[in-house]
């Protein structure tokens, strides 16, 4: 405690007067629920955290910020603890509680004593949380909230292959709460639904406070994701008790309407920040359907929407395209954006959107441009006009897409269509909006984890990192997802192959907001014996081309993590262990990952 | 030759040409390839075999050679057809492919030692793949034949490869060659339209010993020509390899245009 007022005594001296007089934004968010925690802190009204924050004051200097923003931190910690008598956990860390807790461990809440960040990860053993069947579950995303009885849910939406056989039998997105027993299909209007998306408005106040949302695609059909289809959503304000879905979806594409579009990877935001706390964003890849020059989309763009009254109904705000775009905003630098990822910057309330172009598009448009670059697009809380920000550069043939988008296993005919896709996090406390990725090697094969963070405070890009623990060894790390903790610390999930040619598991790497990894080896999270002994990743099948098989696991997954007074945990779709009964399905796990 | 030693010989045969599970060369091709795109779609293309065991007893498939590489180290070089069963060859795992093949561009022949309860068709497929959308989707799937060989044809002998047209339509051919020799091979390949006794297309190429490739895009040329003989349509082609070292080759004419109409049943791709 006296070393914690000491640095901010220190702090105080050194910081210019200028920035105390101009303190970064604050967040009056609405004063957090507290449960049953071990030692209840004292909550600042005018907090300028989310209700994940736990503010460490020993690690602003390890986090590798700049220094107007570790000041800025500072400046704030110092003006908080001076001005609200926050308590201290008697770790020198001034705690703006969590409303959160481990979703397993609802019934024993408070029971586990808060651990310090230490360099390494421990992963308990894993816990079936869902779907040990026939069919397969892929592309998990979770989300937890804490309710208004005090207690914590946890939701997870993925999208459920019936009897591992998707071209057969199509795919559906289903959700399973710790509030119940029995997981539940998603009503759909049409035939097959996929790649969920969750978020959610963690307070009790202003629009639709405590609604955990799920968006995804609907289509007609499973395979060829032609027309209609439609741009689904659905919330719980109960935690995943009960569902709704809105009379209208957030966009649809008819028969007959011309250009055949699929609004595809849709991803969705919102705002945590105060003036426009619960309002809704959802962004999706319109992916034009047609052949040869009939592109009205060039080929592919951007459809943002809004909701401002909880997800009853959206209103298209932008549609982003190398045409040029609509609503005022600038046209995009290229022409085949894919993946994006609308995040918002709770401290600030400005909306931004982020996406990739893959390599290797096969058929070229005469304007596409920029392959291998992520771009970010900004704008304020309308999301109607957007300004195009400084594009992050990688290297030639550095995404995994169209042409070049699977990764081989140690058969040479097993291939796992994996195209890189973006996952993103607002990091509050480091100030950066975090992303992770999975590139190409520098020999052009296998793949590893990359990070790359935003910082918000200067709209600039800080550097990328790569994540594993060894950048191109020869093994294949993929499909990474990231989360951060209360004091900013970033914990990156990814499956890896870097112990059998054939199967892989997850593994775990955590980061300082600027991507610098710490000290710590890369923790394994599943026992590599969870899975079959000699088969190549079975996932799904999607077809065949000669002795060629394409397997998908999914395009990518979500993850939520907290460390708080009751540990982390991680969510990881993964093989059923020997000794069941379909050991080659995949089906939905749960780990406790402690630091 | 002593009586006793043509009654032997005669009995040998007899029992030689009787026996049912009598093993026989099977040369066939395998490949993958990424073809022709056009906007979200894409050809992928590959080649398959179905093996038919109409035997009583399960019958061994043995991998004699393989061209354009080798297999994987460990990789075992036979399995069993169960009787009164279809495989496929394209399932077997691990693989009969050269180590190192890529589902973009990949050609490779396999020298099969197959008994004869044992039939062998092989299977040239072309799938229509969407692809704007991430996972993948098989929009269609198409089939033609291939053919199979029992043994390389000698040295020079030329292989006529008749009726290398597909009708009216425009088309191209694409010449797989193998060269089963121990040398490299030199290989012509001609276009001949005998409407006007034509050599409408050449191309020369060399082929390292044990490897196949395939020349492709050679234009048939036109038919709108005066023949100097009713014998032929102005359509008709056909196709001359000569290599100079054991080999054999497939020939494959096809074309993405379409009659004018839909009374004719469309024909895209012909194979010898």
């Amino acid at each position: 405690m006296l070393r914690a007022r000491a640095i901010l005594f220190l702090a105080g001296m050194l910081i210019p007067s200028a920035i105390l007089a101009s303190p970064p934004p604050v967040l009056p968010i609405p004063l957090p629920r507290i449960i049953q925690l071990p030692t209840p802190p004292a909550i600042s009204p005018t907090s300028g955290v989310g209700p994940r924050q736990v503010l460490t004051i020993e690690s602003v200097p390890q986090l590798g910020l700049s220094p107007t923003v570790e000041r800025s931190i500072l400046a704030h910690l110092s003006r908080k603890t001076s001005t609200s008598n926050a308590t201290t956990t008697g770790d020198n860390t001034t705690a703006i509680a969590p409303r959160h807790a481990s979703p397993f461990h609802a019934a024993t809440a408070g029971a586990r004593p808060f651990q310090p960040v230490t360099e390494t990860l421990v992963a308990s053993p894993l816990t079936l949380v869902c779907c040990d069947d026939a069919n397969a579950e892929q592309e998990t995303a979770l989300i937890t909230n804490t309710l208004p009885n005090g207690v914590d849910y946890t939701v997870t939406a993925f999208m459920q292959f019936s009897n591992n056989n998707p071209p057969a039998s199509g795919n559906k997105v289903w959700v399973k709460s710790s509030a119940n027993s029995l997981p539940a299909q998603l009503p759909i209007r049409y035939s097959a639904s996929g790649d969920p998306a969750v978020a959610e408005n963690p307070y009790p106040s202003n629009i639709a406070g405590d609604r955990i949302y799920v968006v995804a695609t609907d289509g007609a059909d499973d395979q060829l994701h032609y027309p209609p289809s439609a741009l689904e959503i659905w919330y719980t304000d109960n935690g995943g008790v009960s569902w709704t879905r809105p009379t209208n979806p957030i966009t649809s594409e008819a028969v007959g309407s011309g250009h055949r579009h699929f609004d595809d990877k849709p991803s969705i935001a919102v705002s945590w920040w105060a003036n426009t706390l619960g309002t809704v964003y959802a962004a999706a890849v319109r992916v034009d359907l047609d052949s040869g020059d009939n592109h009205d989309v060039n080929p592919n763009e951007i459809v943002i929407f809004r909701s401002d009254n909880g997800g009853v109904t959206f209103a298209q705000t932008a549609r982003l395209s190398r045409n040029g775009s609509s609503y005022g905003s600038e046209p995009l630098p290229n022409s085949v954006p894919q993946s994006p990822q609308i995040v918002v910057d709770q401290n600030t309330g400005a909306v931004y959107l982020f996406w990739l172009e893959w390599s290797g598009y096969p058929s070229t448009p005469s304007n596409s441009t920029n392959a291998n670059h992520i771009f970010v697009a900004k704008s304020d809380a309308s999301a109607t006009g957007w300004d195009v920000l400084s594009a992050q550069a990688l290297a030639a043939g550095t995404f995994l897409g169209r042409g070049s988008d699977y990764l081989v296993d140690g058969t040479g005919v097993s291939l796992l269509a994996q195209r890189s896709m973006l996952n993103t996090r607002m990091n509050a406390f480091g100030r950066v909006i975090g992303l992770v990725w999975h590139a190409k090697e520098s020999n052009g094969e296998h793949a590893d984890i990359r990070y790359n963070a935003f910082d918000t405070t200067i709209d600039q890009w800080r550097g990328m990192h790569t994540v594993n623990q060894t950048p191109n060894d020869g093994k294949d790390q993929w499909n990474g997802a990231l989360d951060n903790d209360g004091s900013g610390t970033v914990m990156v999930t990814y499956y890896d192959r870097r112990d059998d040619a054939h199967r892989y598991r997850m593994y775990a790497t955590k980061l300082y907001p600027d991507g610098t990894r710490y000290a710590g080896a890369d923790t394994a999270v599943q026992r590599l014996q969870d899975q079959p002994p000699s088969e190549p990743e079975k996932a799904v099948h999607a077809f065949d081309q000669g002795p060629f098989k394409y397997y998908t696991v999914g395009e990518y997954q979500d993850l939520w993590y907290w460390r708080d007074w009751k540990g982390a945990f991680i969510y990881a779709p993964t093989f059923s262990p020997p000794g069941t009964t379909y050991n080659t399905n995949c089906a939905i796990y749960h780990s406790d990952v402690t630091p | 030759m002593t009586t006793l030693k043509q009654l032997f010989l005669a009995v040998t045969l007899s029992t030689v040409v009787a026996t049912p599970v009598l093993p026989r060369d099977v040369y066939t091709v395998g490949f993958a390839a990424r073809g022709k795109s056009a906007g979200c779609r894409q050809a992928f293309w590959s080649a398959d075999d179905d093996l038919y065991n109409s035997g009583a007893t399960p019958a061994t498939v043995r991998l004699l050679g393989i061209s354009n590489g080798s297999l994987a180290p460990g990789t075992p070089t036979s399995f069993d057809v169960p009787p009164n069963n279809l495989v496929s060859l394209g399932q077997q795992r691990p693989p009969w492919v050269p180590s190192g093949s890529s589902p973009e561009y990949s050609l490779w022949v396999m020298h099969l030692d197959v008994p004869d309860t044992v039939t062998v068709v092989s299977k040239d497929i072309v799938q229509d793949v969407e692809l704007c959308i991430p996972g993948y989707g098989v929009v269609a799937t198409v089939k033609t034949s291939l053919p199979t060989f029992n043994e390389l044809v000698p040295p020079n002998q030329p292989q006529i490869k008749l009726g290398t047209d597909i009708g009216s339509l425009v088309a191209r051919q694409n010449v797989m060659i193998y060269n089963g020799g121990t040398q490299d091979a030199s290989a012509i390949i001609e276009i001949h339209r005998p409407c006007d006794d034509t050599l409408v297309a050449t191309h020369a190429v060399t082929i390292p010993a044990n490897t196949i490739l395939q020349v492709g895009g050679l234009n048939t040329g036109s038919s709108d020509v005066s023949c100097s003989s009713e014998a032929v349509s102005r359509f008709d082609r056909y196709t001359i390899v000569r290599v100079d070292q054991p080999s054999f080759s497939i020939v494959s004419t096809l074309t993405e245009d379409r009659p004018s109409s839909d009374v004719v049943p469309l024909v895209g791709i012909v194979v010898q």
